[in-house]
């Protein structure tokens, strides 16, 4: 099962989706009366059909002792249940309905995906209902299960990337850095148990926690009609998960704080710098001023583009936006040419001065960002089985409503709202800043600290 | 009740491939001497690929790098008519991307575009393939970019053991050279060396285009006839003699990491012959032995696998890999597995079972336009982009005996690469199927 490190998303905004202001005609939206929201996006392209189970779970809800376990939690979706005893069972049923499955587990949700052939929908969908309403959590497949997720975790260990970024976490979440570390921590996941994941379960895994959808070549009232079939007694809980447990507010930064990662695997040097920025609670259009300008700065032609790849003095600079619930981070990344480091540094600092002028970029520049990110749309829809994806996300981080006026609302992005989003969450805001270097790099350019280096 | 899921099978099967071709029409035709490949599907996307066939073939192991290098050069210098960043403006404005790269076997040029832009975006994308200007400025930039890459790739411990594994199997062929370069070869090309090697290998009789999209025939026959049609012929890459692999090549190295890399290269048929399908499928199956054997009952890997990779034309391989802490243990169980293929065959559940599995595989392989514009360009340089098209009937005309075939005929020897902790492994745990003692070839139990 992949785990999304959010990493991944620092040289890809999120801000990949859009729809026009109703549901689009082929989504169809119904809520079962536990609660239990289904979402049938019919797309007859391919004769298959993917069946994805989403629960509001992940990172954030994570405290220190449970630090992983969202993600532990996922891997054992795909092991013993009620129908199916054993993985060999459940491999057994896999390989018989033709299944290709997955899992992922993020910040801010946990999803489950099955992809089979539409003519085996109800058998996809008993499949899912087992698993996610009837796991097992068997001692010893726990046992077995344990090394399975440190060994994800130690291949992302053995990239020196992982290590830039997981410092850059501590310092960015401070008190509450598991609430936002996904992958856990090796303790917590090596002595794991079964009574942590019942915990989990009775906290988040509730159908009005939940939304299923079903997406490919099927008609929605086949597909509403076996889903209340099948998962229409799946009892709901007597409370919200949130307004129990509420999530805790990260404290924001309160000085500009620097790093270094030494890593004797790194090649090459690469710089991140970050800052805490809008959520979908407190501030939707900064999200989506947030998005524009990200594209805005991604064109070859924009001011930062130039000033740095075009001069040489950096090898790739990206500006990003992760949307979430609870602070959405913005990732500045950039790889220096390594025999410039601080000049690429000053050169950044020097540009973000500007963002919030006037002239820092052109109309034509911000019509090219929106178009952008409508045609990341259409490609995006083009593949159902990874389009269901991006619409879970939004409903985990945002709401389906957020996303069916995406692109409506970029539209209506001003310089203005661009300007005030840089001020409230850039400039003159602390921020985390940190550099990989291997220990010869770092000897190579005399640094003791980053900070003095830059000063 | 098994004849009942039988007919079902072939009833999912059928469906499938007259759901597929309902919409879809692919024909081959030639503009003054340029193939072309087109499939008709009426979609909002175009997705359109040059393919350049030779890769690795077409430079020395010193100049590595030098196509993929020239080719992205290409499309990110601007053009004769357009420079650099009025070009890249262009493209950004239509939405539209187009992009180069090169590989072991072929370099391509594509565009992905919105049908409403197709116009706009092939002028663009023909320009910069006919008409480069090879910006001395963007040289200099791209160069140093790719060199960071190629030092991030080797800093992968995933990207670095392929690069060690490929250079340690194949030494003295083709495949040993790396298509991204590496830090020193990319740092020693030349902006001279790149234009002449550009001109020397752009031509016809090497290239053919594929076009998918809702795009009628005479459309795209009257824009090659304007573009692309007019390049030279060109030569051919020199063909190389396989390397079957008959002989063990074991390599280690160290890299102080937190898990350790293993993959084990194997002989493979070409995807063309009669064991091409088989041996896909055949790999497939071990790949989820190796699942359930390493991962669910013994813990010992996030991530065994094994593949028949068929993305290389002159010379397909079969591959197994695992990252482990626990590495002579991992390898024994792997070799284990095959030995006991070898000894017992498979078994006929198994082979039904995959065989629904790979097609929902395939079909959701095929959701992109650009997926599909890419498999029948590469079936095309394998033997014949109707492979892409027959590909589900292929699949359902393998029998038991013929993947029992094919994992005993190519999985003699293993040539094994390790990166990670030297210390933690010895030559002696590098195992071949014919050296397990009898008791590890067949333990029922696991």
């Amino acid at each position: 099962m992949k785990r999304l490190l959010t990493i991944a998303l620092i040289t890809a905004s999120m801000g990949l989706s859009a729809q026009m202001k109703a549901l689009p005609d082929n989504f169809y939206m119904k809520k079962l009366k536990n609660g239990l929201e289904i979402l049938t996006i019919e797309d007859n392209t391919v004769p298959l059909a993917t069946i994805e189970i989403c629960v509001r779970n992940g990172g954030y809800t994570e405290s220190p002792e449970f630090d992983g376990l969202s993600h532990l939690y996922e891997h054992m979706f795909f092991k013993a249940n009620k129908d199916l005893p054993s993985q060999e069972a459940f491999l057994a049923r896999v390989k018989e309905l033709g299944i290709s499955f997955n899992g992922t587990t993020s910040g801010e949700r946990v999803n489950y995906y099955v992809t089979l052939s539409n003519l085996k929908l109800k058998e996809g969908l008993q499949f899912m209902n087992s698993a996610i309403r009837y796991p097992l959590f068997d001692e010893q497949e726990m046992k077995n299960e344990n090394p399975v997720v440190d060994g994800e975790f130690q291949r992302n260990e053995s990239n020196p990337v992982f290590f830039l970024y997981n410092d850059s976490e501590k310092l960015m979440w401070g008190d509450l850095y598991s609430r936002k570390n996904v992958i856990g921590d090796h303790d917590v996941i090596l002595t794991a148990t079964t009574e942590k994941m019942k915990t989990v379960q009775g906290k988040y895994y509730h159908p009005n926690n939940s939304i299923i959808v079903v997406a490919g070549d099927v008609k929605h009232a086949e597909v509403e009609k076996m889903v209340e079939g099948i998962y229409g007694d799946w009892k709901s809980s007597d409370f919200d998960p949130f307004e129990k447990y509420p999530i805790p507010e990260f404290t924001p930064l309160e000085q500009d704080l620097y790093y270094i990662t030494e890593n004797e695997n790194a090649r090459t040097p690469i710089a991140m710098m970050r800052y805490h920025g809008p959520d979908t609670r407190n501030d939707i259009p900064g999200t989506y001023a947030a998005d524009v300008f990200s594209f805005i700065l991604s064109q070859r032609s924009s001011k930062l583009q130039q000033r740095l790849i075009d001069s040489g003095l950096a090898l790739n600079v990206n500006v990003g936006y992760q949307t979430n619930k609870y602070v959405g981070p913005i990732n500045i990344f950039l790889v220096p040419n390594p025999t410039k480091v601080k000049e690429a540094f000053a050169a950044l600092e020097e540009e973000m001065a500007l963002w919030d002028t006037d002239d820092y970029f052109t109309d034509e520049q911000m019509e090219t960002a929106k178009n952008s990110l409508a045609v990341s749309d259409a490609y995006s829809k083009e593949q159902t089985s990874e389009f269901i994806h991006t619409v879970t996300y939004w409903w985990a981080s945002a709401s389906i409503d957020y996303y069916t006026n995406y692109v409506e609302n970029l539209q209506e992005v001003t310089r203005e709202d661009i300007k005030k989003y840089v001020q409230t969450y850039i400039k003159g805001q602390p921020s985390v800043t940190g550099l990989l270097l291997s220990p010869s790099m770092k000897a190579d350019m005399n640094i003791t600290t980053l900070e003095s280096y830059l000063k | 009740m098994k004849k009942t899921i039988q007919i079902l099978t072939a009833t999912m099967i059928c469906c499938l491939m007259i759901n597929i071709n309902a919409n879809a029409q692919t024909s081959e035709f030639e503009v003054n001497g340029l193939k072309v490949i087109h499939k008709m599907v009426p979609k909002e996307i175009v997705s359109a690929r040059l393919f350049v066939k030779g890769g690795t073939a077409n430079y020395p192991i010193e100049q590595s790098g030098i196509e993929d290098f020239a080719f992205q050069l290409a499309v990110t210098g601007g053009t004769e008519s357009t420079d650099r960043l009025a070009f890249t403006t262009a493209l950004e404005k239509l939405g539209s991307s187009v992009n180069a790269s090169s590989t072991f076997d072929y370099g391509q040029f594509e565009l992905s575009c919105l049908k409403k832009t197709w116009d706009e975006s092939w002028a663009l994308y023909a320009d910069a393939i006919m008409n480069p200007t090879f910006d001395k400025e963007q040289f200099d930039i791209l160069k140093e970019q790719l060199i960071a890459n190629a030092k991030q790739a080797e800093s992968d411990p995933d990207e670095a053991l392929m690069q060690t594994a490929m250079s340690n199997v194949f030494a003295g062929k083709n495949y040993e050279k790396i298509p991204a370069g590496t830090p020193e070869t990319l740092d020693n090309l030349t902006l001279d060396q790149l234009i002449k090697y550009y001109k020397a290998t752009i031509g016809k009789d090497r290239s053919f285009l594929v076009v998918v999209g809702d795009i009628t025939a005479a459309d795209i026959k009257a824009k090659v006839a304007g573009s692309l049609a007019k390049m030279e012929a060109g030569t051919l890459p020199i063909e190389e003699e396989r390397n079957m692999l008959s002989e063990a090549s074991n390599k280690i190295a160290d890299r102080e990491i937190a898990t350790n890399y293993i993959t084990g290269f194997m002989s493979a048929p070409s995807r063309n012959s009669e064991d091409g399908i088989a041996m896909m499928m055949a790999m497939s199956i071990l790949s989820e032995r190796y699942f359930l054997e390493l991962r669910t009952k013994r813990s010992l890997s996030y991530a065994p696998y094994s593949y028949y990779d068929n993305s290389k034309v002159t010379n397909p391989y079969s591959l197994i890999f695992i990252s482990t802490t626990d590495p002579k243990q991992s390898m024994e169980v792997m070799v284990g597995e095959i030995s006991k293929l070898k000894k017992e065959g498979y078994i006929a559940q198994e082979l039904k079972d995959k065989k629904q599995g790979y097609l929902t595989g395939f079909y959701m392989g095929q959701e992109t336009l650009s997926a599909q514009s890419q498999s029948l360009g590469t079936n095309e340089l394998k033997g014949g982009w109707k492979m892409a098209e027959t590909f589900t009937e292929d699949v359902n005309g393998v029998t038991l005996e013929d993947i029992n075939r094919v994992i005993d005929k190519y999985t003699d020897v293993i040539s094994w690469t390790y990166l990670g902790k030297e210390d933690m492994v010895s030559e002696g745990d590098f195992l071949q199927p014919t050296q397990l003692p009898d008791d590890t070839k067949i333990d029922k139990d696991k």
